[in-house]
């Protein structure tokens, strides 16, 4: 045993090298869950979201946005802003502003 | 010659710290690896041959250090690695590149380019000072068999002259 510990001497310290650190790199927080700086919200955690779904809104089916509606409204302003420069994003010119026209 | 295989011992234990540490990460956290490569102001041509020729030269360079009959090799080896980087972060620090992004391991990320370069350098000199005392041991070890076998021909041949005088009595 002593023998064989002396002549792999080097091995051994390669394979502790590797094993110390495999074992420190696994307390390394995961780079997947970091984005530009910002931490990404971790879904497990049930503070970070209100998971309540809308009445009336299921998959396949067309939710009815009425813009008195508080949901509704949010959704559009944050459409309307680009998340990159917070600023609104420029009037887009209508492509038909007709109903019934066609434009080429 | 004792001392000197002392410090050939402490440069690969220093030297396989470096390079067991950095293939790993490279390989464990590929994509961020392979990210941080593509990212660096080089062709991507040659950006997709250096992520899998570098983890693989210092996976090389390790088991080459680990292994006896190899180590000069392995220190040759890490010598020309760390002479490629510390010479890439000599020309960044020059100002070739306006902004280059850091694609180091975790053992080293939290350096500047600065450190990093003297920390380069340092691995660069242990390398090369490595490798000429490995290869002083090699030939030392050579030249020793050399005396052996030359010592054993001789008795070899003492022995036949030897012989030939008693055929001849």
């Amino acid at each position: 045993m002593k023998k064989f510990i002396i002549k792999n001497a080097m091995a051994l310290v390669a394979l502790a090298i590797a094993t110390g650190s495999y074992t420190l790199m696994s307390f390394k927080p995961a780079l997947e869950t970091q984005e530009f700086g910002r931490e990404i919200p971790n879904p497990s955690q049930p503070d970070q979201f209100n998971w309540v779904p809308l009445e009336g809104l299921e998959e396949g089916v067309d939710y009815d946005c009425n813009a008195s509606d508080e949901i509704c409204k949010e959704a559009f302003e944050s459409h309307q802003i680009d998340p990159l420069t917070n600023a609104p994003y420029p009037n887009e010119t209508p492509v038909s502003s007709t109903p019934g026209s066609f434009d080429m | 010659m004792k001392t000197k295989r002392y410090i050939v011992t402490l440069i690969s234990i220093a030297l396989l710290l470096l390079w067991i540490p950095a293939s790993l990460d490279k390989l464990v956290y590929f994509q961020a690896f392979k990210t941080g490569i593509l990212r660096q102001p080089f062709s991507d041509a040659l950006g997709q041959i250096l992520i899998y020729t570098l983890p693989l030269l210092e996976i090389i360079a390790a088991i080459c250090i680990v292994s006896g009959r190899f180590r000069l090799v392995g220190f040759g080896l890490s010598s020309l690695l760390m002479a490629a980087f510390t010479g890439y972060i000599g020309i960044a620090l020059l100002g070739a590149w306006e902004k280059l992004p850091c694609g180091c391991g975790s053992v080293i990320s939290g350096m500047n380019w600065t450190q990093h370069f003297w920390f380069n350098l340092f691995f660069l000199a242990s390398s090369i000072w490595g490798y000429y005392l490995q290869r002083g041991l090699h030939r030392n070890s050579d030249s020793g068999l050399v005396a052996v076998e030359g010592l054993s021909a001789k008795r070899q041949h003492t022995n036949i002259f030897t012989n030939i005088l008693n055929f001849i009595r």
